[in-house]
């Protein structure tokens, strides 16, 4: 017994001491665009948990006098047809849009490294996942999420589901291929040898050695998420109509978009920030952590 | 090749099966009765009855599953109930146009991610490598929807240079359909410029650094031959590759940009449908685009492995 | 009256600039090569000694390396000072060069034929058939089976060992007057490397071409060479005539090299005989860079960088106690007949 516990601390101390190691926090910190990425996220998430604070007013208030102002010092990012403030709209707007990316996120965390894992480790159940998620990724990624969702109806939680079924397949497939890479490894034979539990050996030294690969992924899953939720939301089915939703706001300037261009610009934008924030933190975390992998969607 | 061929083929068809049970399972996730929903709050119960004896819904899931698969193999896509019509009827008379926008976005995204990708990367590290990355990485990190509206304010409202949409049949007028085409294409084609640029870049600087360009600059090969010759034939197998994801995004993208540029194909169909709630609409148009995906992605194998002599000589 | 060598090198430096600065890997290399000799280049891993010949090629890349040098001539130019363009036309042309790992070196998606007929369309005006004819011959005198089949055959259906052959062939294709051999046998099995070994002294007694062979295996510069430059930490440590340095080393670092090398198939990656390993480049030692492993040593060593002294005719040697060295190897000998 000793000995197998020997070689668990060998071979996997702990996954937070391993993944946070000094030199690779230090090639973190030296990427230029992991940590451009890094201030963009953080700002972003800033504004969102601040929004009931830094909201000049409620994101809901109509007000008939001030409709249609362009951006100003009264109105900082000017006001829509119902003279509802965008500064605050963008702010409780960031709420919403990450949450519903976070949820996805999480989504994907658990259901892909369950599936992942029963994949890559029972291969007698892989035949049968991996024909569902080749089914699942027939379909163009956004399709099946908008299918989805109309057949189920227009919510948040609508938008959490029907994105994490689309990008479960694909976490799960990036999750599969490394289990099955570390599987062969020296040590998972040695613990085997030590006479280990599958589920011992799949938790305690395979999937902690799988998370590189995962993480840069789950980088990735947000930005996408957070890309389609505005795409839902633009066609209605995503958040409530009422809710201060980033796509919603983009729908909603579409019809004044001569007159009000703001109304249409300003959401873009703060879409694009976050996902391209996301999308240096994906970037920087794949060259430090897994330099092997290339782009996966 | 043949042989290959074939077993994609086959591999492909339990996997359609699978794709139409999940089309089919997204009607149950319809809350309460989906004929209901259809029928809206006016409906009379005897209409309600109809519309569920249309929809097959009076039957046994079981049967429905049956009838359905039945329907499948005839070639029967259901019956669109906003439009009356026979879904694959309809979706038929609107592939063309999708598919030119998509040819055209595609034709944008290969020629753009190509080259801003090798000339990046021949550019290492210089400002021009910078500028293209920034551009790509922009690319896709902007909602495609969000810049088709932008276009339509800069290139329509004000410049006045190319139609807000609409669609204009190419034999008709080329040079209108071009015009019309141009913004919802490159707003389509966008994300997929920078991934492809981004791609086409770590993978040349992967392939620059082997030892067999070596040995071609040991030939006395310029650099010209070097890179096309050499570099190139390495870098579009991987890219290849990414061609059945990118036509999945380009198909995925084009619900939205459809409806953003009044383009009458499949896409605008399905974001009506949705709108409208015609679940056999939807569907059927899921299965049907499912199924032209894998075909491509058959097309898209194939020509992997005739690129690749360590896939075609066995 | 001697005859101009074919390649003069003079003063070679070649630099590499990284994240963690500028290292110097080449430093003050000069050496000849004569008309049909074979001069061995020795040394361990990361001694300079493949990146001096790929400073001579002009390979190496502009974005992270500088190559200076007093002079490089080879037959009559000066290739420090050559355009782009003039060394394109040399290489491949009148040198030709075989590299290291036969599994890489060849385009995986190009045909054998197209990759070995490649150099001749580029350097002579000649038709695409009568360069597959020449193509075929080459395969055939490299020894290959079957040549017109493995034309339009792929890198991935030969072995290792016929990939090789096919390299030769590939840098004999324009007949060049100069070979840069970069262990061009060390990744093979060591059957394959005594039968390449043998084919390309084969080849150089035909042709009479110059060869610069390098290697880190003493066995294989008895068997080949006719002159030796033994490279250490990127400067010449020791050069001269096979015979004296095999008969009178004059520097410890070759009489170290000779030891753990009994034989020709010995491929020491490690040299056992000699403590320690080469000193990093970013951290090199003043004086004499193999002064912290030489048994040798003295205050002085460290004092400076020493000087090439003569211990025989064309025989120098880079270490203040060559003098010494020279005349105990002589005298036991001596004494022993």
């Amino acid at each position: 017994m000793s000995s197998l516990e020997m070689n668990d601390s060998r071979s996997e101390p702990s996954f937070l001491s391993r993944f946070f190691e000094g030199r690779r926090v230090r090639r973190l910190i030296r990427h230029r665009s992991f940590m451009i990425g890094l201030w963009l996220c953080l700002f972003v998430t800033v504004i969102a948990v601040l929004a009931p604070v830094i909201s000049p007013v409620d994101p809901n208030k109509m007000a008939i006098r001030s409709r249609f102002q362009p951006p100003s010092f009264e109105f900082l990012l000017g006001t829509d047809n119902l003279g509802r403030d965008l500064f605050s709209r963008v702010a409780w707007g960031a709420r919403l849009s990450l949450a519903i990316g976070l949820g996805v996120v999480l989504l994907n965390a658990v259901f892909g490294v369950l599936l992942g894992a029963l994949a890559g480790y029972f291969r007698r159940l892989d035949g049968i996942l991996m024909r569902l998620s080749d089914a699942l990724m027939a379909f163009p990624s956004v399709l099946l999420a908008i299918g989805i969702a109309a057949a189920m109806g227009a919510s948040a939680m609508t938008a959490v589901i029907s994105l994490a079924v689309v990008y479960i397949p694909r976490t799960a497939r990036i999750l599969r291929a490394s289990v099955l890479q570390v599987n062969e490894l020296e040590f998972v034979n040695a613990a085997r040898a030590a006479g280990a539990g599958d589920f011992h050996i799949l938790r305690r030294h395979i999937l902690p050695n799988c998370m590189a690969p995962l993480v840069v992924q789950l980088s990735f899953v947000f930005a996408y998420a957070i890309l389609s939720e505005a795409v839902l939301s633009f066609l209605g089915l995503g958040a409530a109509p009422t809710d201060p939703s980033w796509g919603i706001m983009i729908s909603e300037g579409r019809s004044y978009i001569r007159e009000a261009p703001w109304m249409t610009v300003i959401p873009g934008m703060a879409i694009a920030i976050t996902v391209l924030g996301l999308n240096l933190l994906g970037d920087g975390l794949r060259d430090v952590l897994d330099p092997r992998v290339k782009m996966e969607h | 090749m043949l042989a290959y061929t074939l077993r994609r083929i086959a591999q492909a068809v339990p996997i359609l099966l699978l794709v139409s049970l999940i089309s089919f399972g997204i009607m149950q996730l319809v809350p309460g009765d989906p004929a209901a929903v259809l029928a809206g709050p006016n409906a009379t119960p005897d209409e309600l009855i109809k519309l569920r004896q249309t929809l097959g819904l009076d039957k046994s899931l079981l049967s429905q599953i049956m009838i359905f698969y039945g329907n499948l193999f005839q070639g029967d896509l259901g019956y669109s109930i906003i439009l009356g019509e026979p879904v694959l009827k309809v979706v038929l008379e609107r592939s063309p146009i999708s598919i030119s926008l998509a040819l055209y976005s595609l034709v944008l995204t290969v020629i753009l991610g190509l080259s801003i990708g090798v000339i990046a990367a021949m550019k290492h590290n210089r400002w021009i490598d910078q500028v293209a990355m920034t551009f790509a990485l922009i690319g896709v990190s902007v909602p495609n929807f969000w810049l088709g509206l932008v276009m339509i304010v800069l290139f329509s409202v004000h410049l006045g240079w190319l139609p807000t949409g609409g669609y204009v049949p190419f034999f008709e007028d080329p040079v209108g359909w071009f015009l019309a085409a141009t913004m919802p294409a490159l707003s389509l084609a966008m994300m997929q410029i920078g991934l492809l640029a981004r791609l086409t870049r770590s993978t040349m600087l992967e392939v620059l650094g082997q030892d067999y360009i070596r040995t071609a600059r040991a030939k006395g090969a310029s650099e010209p031959r070097v890179i096309i010759k050499h570099a190139m034939s390495n870098v579009l197998i991987p890219v290849v590759t990414v061609l059945g994801m990118i036509l999945s995004v380009l198909l995925s993208g084009s619900v939205i940009v459809e409806t953003i540029f009044a383009v009458p194909g499949i896409g605008a169909l399905l974001g009506n449908a949705i709108l409208g709630r015609d679940y056999p609409m939807i569907q059927g148009g899921l299965i049907f685009v499912a199924a032209v995906l894998l075909m491509l992605n058959i097309v898209v194998d194939v020509l992997y492995a005739w690129l690749d002599p360590r896939v075609r000589v066995q | 009256m001697q005859k101009e060598p074919i390649l003069r090198v003079e003063g070679l430096r070649t630099t590499f600039t990284g994240d963690e600065g500028t290292v110097v890997a080449v430093d003050d290399v000069s050496f000849d090569v004569n008309e049909g000799e074979i001069v061995g280049l020795i040394g361990e891993s990361g001694s300079g000694k493949s990146v001096t010949a790929l400073a001579i090629m002009g390979l190496l890349p502009k974005s992270t390396s500088q190559v200076t040098a007093e002079r490089i001539m080879f037959d009559g130019r000066n290739l420090a000072r050559a355009s782009d363009r003039e060394m394109r036309r040399l290489r491949g042309g009148s040198i030709g060069m075989i590299f290291q790992e036969p599994m890489s070196s060849l385009n995986p998606v190009l045909k054998i034929g197209d990759q070995l007929i490649e150099p001749i369309r580029i350097h002579e005006r000649i038709s695409y058939r009568a360069a597959f004819d020449r193509g075929v011959e080459l395969l055939t005198k490299v020894g290959i089976p079957s040549p017109v089949q493995r034309m339009n055959d792929y890198p991935h259906q030969l072995s290792g060992g016929m990939r090789q052959r096919v390299m030769i062939a590939i840098a004999l294709s324009c007949s060049p007057k100069l070979l840069l051999a970069d262990e061009p046998t060390t990744a093979l099995d060591v059957t394959i490397q005594a039968q390449l070994l043998d084919l390309l002294l084969e080849i150089q007694a035909e042709t009479k071409m110059a060869i610069v062979l390098i290697t880190h295996s003493m066995g294989v510069i008895a068997e080949c060479a006719d002159k030796v430059v033994v490279m250490y930490s990127g400067r010449i440590a020791e050069q001269g005539p096979v015979t004296d340095i095999f008969d009178r080393p004059g520097h410890p670092y070759t009489k170290g090299l000779m030891q753990c090398t009994p034989e020709l198939t010995g491929n020491p990656r490690r040299l056992t005989t000699i403590p320690g390993a080469l000193p990093s480049l970013s951290a090199l030692p003043p004086g004499c860079r193999f002064a912290p492993r030489c048994g040798l040593a003295q205050p002085a060593c460290e004092a400076g960088r020493p000087p090439m002294i003569g211990v025989g005719q064309n025989h120098a040697s880079a270490c203040i106690r060559a003098d010494e060295l020279v005349a105990s190897a002589a005298q036991p000998e001596g004494a022993e007949v």
